[in-house]
């Protein structure tokens, strides 16, 4: 398999797609063109991958999927953050944060 | 889960599936569409936006399993494919769940043994709190040693540790008055000792503290079995009397089913009820005492008091009391210490044995598993995950294991039938032994256990499947590689170790049972007639009536057509262990109390040595003219003479029972006669004298030997009917042959003998087959290159000598590792072996050879057919 995407951290795509879906509905290639936009094209997403991510999520409750039409007519489903997924998403990034931090710490005062 | 349920839950998955495939279609379909607008080629476009997405199949693998809803419905699809496969291989199957059946059934089995002896709490109230107590006599080889009355009084009054303290003594008792006679065992207890245990009788009442008086004491409790094998179980029991040794006895309960004093076979229980004089005997030591500890209180703190009391005892009363100090042994313990080495061996061995087993299913999985490669490798290219492929290889061993459970269970129900008819009736609550919920959740525990560890490593092998070189092999039905032969080669070695280790055991076992068969007695069992014969003391009260019944007894015997000879003792050798007596040798001063050995002694009729088979070495027997006015004589052992007169001639010599200043006749010794194994029939012969009855008043003979000429056991009949002539009521109890009676002396060492052995037996044959099965394996897949070396000009025995090197190759190994390890693991049955040591050479050097033999012949037999293979055939073979 290709090797020289950079990977991302095991358990962070789950809320890089929380966070892709803050601000309103999307479907799956769009959750991927929104991820590489934020992070200013630095992160890629192996788009396939999003699909058990995304489901793993639907499982949890925190996103919702309905059908609906992309830009370019084509059916899509479209995943909406739900109430308990911004709940979450607040967790993560608390939890994120504090993760670098400590990581700084020690790599600034190793 | 109802099968509504399911469908629904199917149904669901279908839909879901669907919608993936559609969303997925769509995504993609919408990144071709971008890559066209980039200015792509349309197969490149489609190609870009496939490399962009990722592997599809993969994804939706994954996505699947993502979804926690589907795991039963796919758990569902294995089982039912598993079952597909096992009837499809009816063969395999077969072997698989036979093997595992064997292995199961065995643990279920003894795991049920130690379950109801070992694990299950007695049937008394919180019997965690019971102890036994005993004094403590080691200095005179008895560590733990019966009480006497005065030294239990004397605890029970001091201790603050105990709730209460209760005694009992053994009594039997002549039952007459309906039907025929019969000889009962019993005991006295301490008025409240059933609550003291907290076991109510089940009918009537519990016996009065006013009936534990002197005189007071003629009320009898009946156990179940003789209350309804004796009394029809009529309740109106209660309130009548019955007559037991010539009195009369008012039955005032019945005990529950199941209950027994621990370790006995009591009957039916009197009152203890104390008399003044017996009240305060300390040096007759005789009671047995059990304890119930306040809550709170540890063994620590208990066995801290009773040491005190004990030292203070000895300090009060410094003659009686020499050197005897306390002993507090748990219930449990006191009951299970001396079977539980046994049953925790077997228990090892059984699990041994499913090792065996489920190495052999093992390696039946793997040499499967490797002719379904082709199908891994599929199902692997079509996007099957590998963790989902783990899964059900495993679904497919946790359905064996089942099925070999469920028949194992059957198995174990009929072999704890088997088991029960010759298990020794010494282990405590034997006829309780049954299959019960604990029994049932171990086995389901062990057959779940058994499938994960044979399954393992097939489902390994299957995640770590390497799809390309399988795919480059063009489909051919290789080898699973050298990974797949290592593993079952080590599979093949750790079956022989285990098997060896089991054999060393059995061989241990056995060679220690021919060991103690070949004991000399001391005494001719064969044609040797056993009975019991006890008079009641109230009925014969005169040392001239009880000779007189006796002497008629033996004339009349002797008289019977098959009857050689006949004599009657007190206590036949291998039925009793006890009356032992310290003596006094005439012009010698007494040793001190704690020097003084034991002799036990017996009390016979003249002729005794010649109907028992004991070689007289020197002297004379007693004869008919051995009265209370002739000289008083003895007869001793040849180990009696030579402890008190090496070097000397004994007889002549005078000696007497108890000490030089006591009221007794001396006996001048008469002659001297080999030794017998009297109480014990694996340690040493003790000290021993005889007596001649006619010459004893104090303690009559309770048993008849009859030497015969027939069948022994053909004549129990007739003379029972001989000894009811002369006093309808007396009973006649215990007829037994003396070979019965040695038989039963080792018949727990014959138990672990017999079970250890099949144990070992049965891993023999799984190893057997396992090491069958692999070198068959191996064959097969060499054909090829063994068609080439044929057609190269390889001699037959060539050939025949490199495939058997292989197989021979793994048994050594196996072997070499079953040393080390029987090496060290045989010294924990140390305690279970007589006469050979747990590293007998000749046991190890026969074990090694028999496995050896086993091993070669197993791998014979494939060898022989990659012999016969036709290179033209082996070359075409693809």
């Amino acid at each position: 398999m290709n090797k020289e995407k950079p990977d991302l951290l095991y358990g962070t795509l789950d809320m890089l797609i929380l966070r892709a879906l803050q601000h309103g509905p999307r479907h799956g290639l769009g959750i991927a063109d929104r991820i590489q936009q934020i992070s200013q094209e630095i992160l890629r997403v192996e788009q396939g991958s999003l699909y058990p991510a995304l489901y793993r999520l639907e499982a949890q409750g925190w996103v919702k999927a309905e059908w609906g039409l992309s830009d370019n007519n084509r059916k899509a489903r479209f995943y909406k953050l739900t109430a308990a997924g911004r709940k979450q998403l607040e967790a993560e990034r608390e939890h994120w944060s504090r993760i670098v931090m400590g990581i700084n710490r020690v790599l600034a005062n190793g | 889960m109802t099968l509504w349920r399911r469908v629904l839950a199917l149904v669901h998955r279908q839909n879901k599936d669907m919608e993936m495939n559609e969303e997925i279609e769509q995504h993609l379909a919408e990144l071709t569409a971008r890559n066209l607008a980039e200015g792509m080629s349309p197969t490149e476009a489609r190609h870009a936006a496939h490399r962009q997405f990722g592997g599809v199949e993969q994804i939706k693998e994954v996505a699947r399993a993502e979804r926690i809803l589907t795991w039963p419905a796919e758990f569902w699809q294995d089982v039912q494919y598993g079952v597909r496969l096992l009837l499809k291989n009816p063969g395999f199957t077969i072997v698989a769940v036979v093997a595992l059946a064997l292995g199961i059934g065995a643990n279920s089995a003894i795991f049920s043994v130690v379950n109801t002896v070992v694990l299950r709490p007695f049937p008394y109230k919180n019997p965690d709190q019971l102890v036994v107590v005993w004094e403590d006599a080691t200095q005179v080889g008895f560590p733990r040693n019966t009480p006497s009355p005065a030294n239990f009084l004397d605890w029970r009054q001091q201790a603050t540790v105990f709730q209460d303290l209760g005694a009992m003594a053994p009594r039997s008792f002549n039952l007459t008055g309906e039907g025929e006679p019969e000889r009962l065992d019993g005991r006295r207890v301490s008025s409240y000792l059933f609550s003291l245990l907290g076991v109510e009788p089940q009918l009537g009442r519990n016996f009065l503290p006013e009936e534990d008086q002197p005189g007071k004491g003629h009320v009898v409790i009946l156990g179940y079995g003789l209350w309804q094998r004796r009394f029809a179980a009529n309740p109106a029991i209660i309130g009548r009397s019955i007559s037991l040794n010539g009195e009369s006895y008012n039955v005032v309960g019945v005990m529950p089913r199941g209950f027994e004093l621990p370790t006995f076979k009591d009957q039916l229980w009197v009152p203890l009820a104390f008399d003044a004089k017996e009240a305060g005997e300390r040096g007759n030591h005789f009671l047995e005492v059990v304890g119930r500890l306040r809550p709170g209180i540890d063994l620590k703190q208990v066995r801290t008091e009773m040491d005190t009391i004990g030292l203070r005892l000895q300090k009060q009363y410094p003659e009686e009391n020499d050197h005897i100090g306390v002993v507090v042994v748990p219930l449990h313990e006191q009951i299970v210490g001396d079977v539980k080495p046994a049953l925790l061996l077997l228990l090892g061995a059984v699990g041994f044995v499913l090792l065996v087993a489920c190495a052999n299913v093992a390696n039946l999985l793997l040499a499967r598993a490797a002719v379904r490669q082709k199908e891994t490798a599929l199902r692997l290219a079509l996007g099957a995950g590998r963790s989902r492929l783990v899964r059900q290889f495993l679904a497919e061993s946790l359905l064996l294991a089942m099925l070999g459970g469920g028949f194992g269970l059957i198995l174990s129900v009929v072999g704890l039938d088997l088991l029960k008819s010759f298990i020794p009736d010494s282990i405590p609550q034997a006829g309780a032994i049954a299959i019960d919920t604990r029994v049932l959740i171990f086995t389901i525990l062990v057959s779940l256990g058994t499938g994960f560890v044979f399954g393992l490593a097939p489902a390994l092998q299957a995640a770590r499947f390497d799809l390309n070189s399988t795919l480059k092999e063009g489909g051919r039905e290789s080898n699973a590689g050298p990974r797949g032969n290592r593993l079952r080669g080590l599979l093949v070695v750790a079956e022989v170790a285990l098997s060896f280790v089991l054999l060393i055991g059995a061989g241990l076992l056995i060679n220690s049972f021919i060991h103690l068969r070949n004991l000399d007695p001391g005494f001719r069992a064969d044609h040797l007639l056993a009975m019991k014969v006890e008079l009641p003391e109230s009925k014969y009260s005169t040392q001239a009536a009880r000779s007189a019944f006796y002497r008629e007894v033996i004339r009349r015997a002797e008289t019977l057509p098959g009857v050689r000879s006949a004599a009657v003792a007190s206590n036949l050798p291998l039925t009793y262990n006890g009356d032992s007596v310290s003596v006094a040798i005439e012009g010698r001063a007494d040793p001190p109390p704690n020097q003084r050995p034991d002799v036990i002694m017996r009390v016979i009729s003249p002729r005794y040595f010649e109907t028992m088979g004991i070689p007289l070495v020197q002297g004379r027997d007693f004869t008919s003219a051995d009265v209370e006015s002739t000289t008083w004589g003895a007869v001793i052992s040849e180990k009696t003479a030579r402890y008190f007169w090496p070097g000397e001639n004994p007889i002549g010599k005078r000696i007497k029972p108890g000490s030089s200043t006591s009221s007794s006749h001396w006996r001048q010794v008469i002659g001297v006669v080999k030794d017998v194994r009297q109480n014990d029939f694996i340690a040493e012969p003790k000290l021993q004298m005889y007596f001649c009855h006619e010459q004893v008043d104090w303690f009559p003979p309770n048993a008849l030997a009859v030497r015969t000429s027939v069948d022994p056991l053909s004549l129990g009949a007739a003379v029972r009917r001989t000894i009811w002539e002369i006093d309808k009521d007396e009973p006649v109890s215990d007829i037994r042959s003396m070979e019965q009676v040695v038989s039963e002396a080792v018949a727990r060492q014959r138990f672990s003998m017999l079970l250890l052995g099949i144990f070992a037996n049965l891993a023999l044959i799984l190893a057997g087959v396992g090491i069958y099965g692999v070198m068959s394996y191996s064959v097969a897949q060499r054909t090829h290159e063994i068609g080439v070396r044929m057609a190269l000009g390889a001699q037959k025995s060539h050939i025949l000598k490199m495939t058997m090197r292989e197989g021979v190759r793994l048994v050594v190994v196996g072997i070499v590792i079953g040393l080390a390890a029987a090496f060290v693991l045989t010294r924990v049955m140390e305690s279970l072996l007589f006469g050979v040591s747990a590293t007998d050479p000749g046991t190890f050097a026969a074990i090694s050879l028999l496995l050896m033999t086993v091993a070669l012949l197993a791998s014979c037999i494939p060898a022989w057919r990659a012999m016969k293979v036709d290179p033209v055939i082996a070359l075409h073979y693809q």
